[in-house]
């Protein structure tokens, strides 16, 4: 019944994801999905049929693509999401999102993708260069 | 039918274990039933005024007083004032709303219209849209229900669930189900109420967290009782504060068996009407393809659209044609370049007299010739009207018609 279409309309004003700040009348985004954190369809990651965010590994090191499955059915939540760990030199990573948002089918997501990863990555490096406290 | 794409026609059953009992019960056709988050809140917000108790300021309020008007001649305005002496009090204005110590302004009474009646097919139908809604995991997910870890929705569980006795065994049900984090996020949100509220017994706020849908109260309803933000309800008795509170669709729900198998005869489907509610049969949706790409794809539609004209040379990116070589585009570009290029050319036969077929001339009107033949129709007719290079009868009348070109492409 409820289309990406459908569930974007229903999700546009009553989402728990929205974020407005005062004198900005962009809407951001909390949805763990959306690539850029602006609520706007294009990067609406609940709603769309696909969605590609980058997120920061766990491990430490690189980062991690998250997308929906491509056979993603809408009534499986845990088995909603896939983990592609990119953990190379930032060139390596860069391009692989390349090819995979475009094999994905979410070619338009590259950029925002390829923006996040390396503001991620740039961080991971300030964050290294900050030596942990001494343990006394 | 859109709907089988996007809700499976079958429900596991779950086991208290997460895994899967091994039944599946059908998918009750309220599943279907069209998402109206309009209607949902517009009656949410109908019935949760009929929870309200009246109040009123006392009746006599401001009015205590044998105070009258001192009348004119005092130099004091002619409110009615309060008699005697004795206590400062007296001589001060009374009843009037601009008075301390008088009236308000239009006092409220009890009588105000508190209620609102609803009608009852549209509390149907938002109850069943409000179910429906709760099996759309991203509606789910954008309530704010924390379902990442969860198997399927809608969630069905064993029988067995409705004789718990214990919390416990909620706990760890919720815990295996990994409903538990849900209810987590219930106990992080913990926080005061803004406002008076806090002194009316409604001291903290919480979130909601997921909600158990029961056939037969058999020890359940006190085993959920004491987890934060756990609701409890009988199938029997749906409650659209309950399926979408706050007015907002898609609802955490957790249905045990029994209660899941019952939807069919609760809100009947969409040919059948219900046993339970007389004559009540399921809403059908206004479009039942919601996808726009399909739609857009489908041969009706597409039948329907009007035919996009024979591409251009100039808005092909391909072909990238030459505008010196080509007038209809030079013309474009520069709409009196043709007027001046054609006088360049008549200059030119006058000078060479009958001297005409020079090999460059040639050349260029084969080169004309040629962009012609790749031109559509109205193209074609564009450029034949505005250039005419080599006109039929040169002299006076082309000349003519040279400059009403000029003036028309002004």
């Amino acid at each position: 019944m409820a289309s990406a279409d459908l569930c974007w309309q229903i999700m546009r004003v009553q989402s728990c994801h929205i974020v407005k700040k005062p004198q900005c009348s962009k809407w951001f985004s909390t949805d763990p999905l959306n690539p850029k954190n602006v609520h706007v369809r294009k990067f609406s990651g609940l709603s769309q049929k696909k969605a590609l965010t980058v997120a920061a590994n766990p491990k430490g090191k690189g980062v991690v693509l998250v997308a929906k499955t491509k056979n993603f059915k809408l009534n499986r939540p845990s088995k909603s999401l896939q983990q592609i760990p990119l953990t190379k030199h930032m060139r390596r990573i860069n391009k692989a999102i390349n090819g995979i948002s475009k094999a994905y089918g979410r070619s338009d997501l590259s950029l925002t993708l390829k923006r996040r990863a390396t503001a991620l990555i740039k961080a991971q490096k300030k964050a290294a260069k900050v030596s942990p406290v001494k343990k006394e | 039918m859109g709907e089988n794409v996007c809700i499976r026609p079958l429900a596991t059953v779950y086991a208290e274990s997460n895994e899967a009992s091994g039944t599946s019960a059908g998918m009750p056709a309220v599943f279907r039933a069209p998402i109206r988050p309009d209607l949902i809140s517009f009656v949410h917000h109908q019935l949760l005024k009929n929870k309200r108790t009246p109040y009123a300021v006392s009746k006599e309020a401001g009015h205590q007083t044998s105070a009258e008007s001192w009348g004119t001649g005092r130099a004091v305005a002619r409110i009615p004032r309060v008699r005697g002496g004795g206590t400062h009090r007296s001589g001060q204005g009374a009843f009037g709303n601009m008075c301390r110590g008088g009236r308000m302004f239009a006092p409220t009474k009890t009588w105000r219209r508190w209620h609102r009646r609803v009608n009852v097919t549209q509390r149907r139908h938002a109850a069943a849209s409000a179910v429906s809604a709760s099996g759309v995991t991203a509606l789910v997910m954008a309530k704010g229900h924390a379902v990442e870890q969860i198997n399927e929705l809608p969630l069905v569980v064993a029988d067995k669930v409705q004789d718990y006795q214990k919390t416990k065994q909620a706990v760890n049900l919720l815990k295996s189900l990994k409903a538990w984090s849900d209810v987590e996020k219930v106990y992080q949100s913990k926080r005061l109420r803004p406002g008076k509220g806090k002194r009316r017994n409604r001291r903290y706020k919480k979130k909601c967290g997921p909600l158990v849908v029961y056939e037969k109260d058999n020890g359940i309803v006190r085993a959920f009782r004491n987890i934060p933000g756990v609701d409890t309800c009988n199938v029997n008795s749906l409650s659209i504060f309950k399926l979408a509170p706050g007015g907002h669709a898609g609802r955490f729900i957790i249905w045990t068996e029994a209660a899941f198998r019952k939807l069919n005869d609760i809100f009947g489907t969409f040919s059948k009407a219900s046993k339970v509610k007389k004559a009540y049969k399921l809403p059908r949706a206004m479009m039942t393809i919601t996808d726009i790409g399909r739609l857009q794809k489908s041969e009706e539609i597409r039948a329907a659209f009007r035919k996009s004209s024979a591409k251009s040379i100039i808005i092909s990116k391909k072909e990238k044609p030459n505008p010196l070589k080509n007038p209809y585009l030079l013309d474009r570009l520069n709409p009196f370049a043709i007027v001046e290029k054609r006088s360049r050319i008549l200059k030119l036969k006058e000078e060479a007299g009958k001297n005409l077929k020079k090999p460059r001339a040639l050349e260029k009107m084969k080169a004309t010739k040629r962009i012609f033949k790749k031109m559509n129709a109205s193209e074609k007719t564009k450029l034949k009207r505005l250039s005419n290079v080599f006109p039929k009868n040169r002299g006076a009348k082309s000349k003519k018609g040279g400059k009403k070109v000029a003036r028309a492409t002004k």
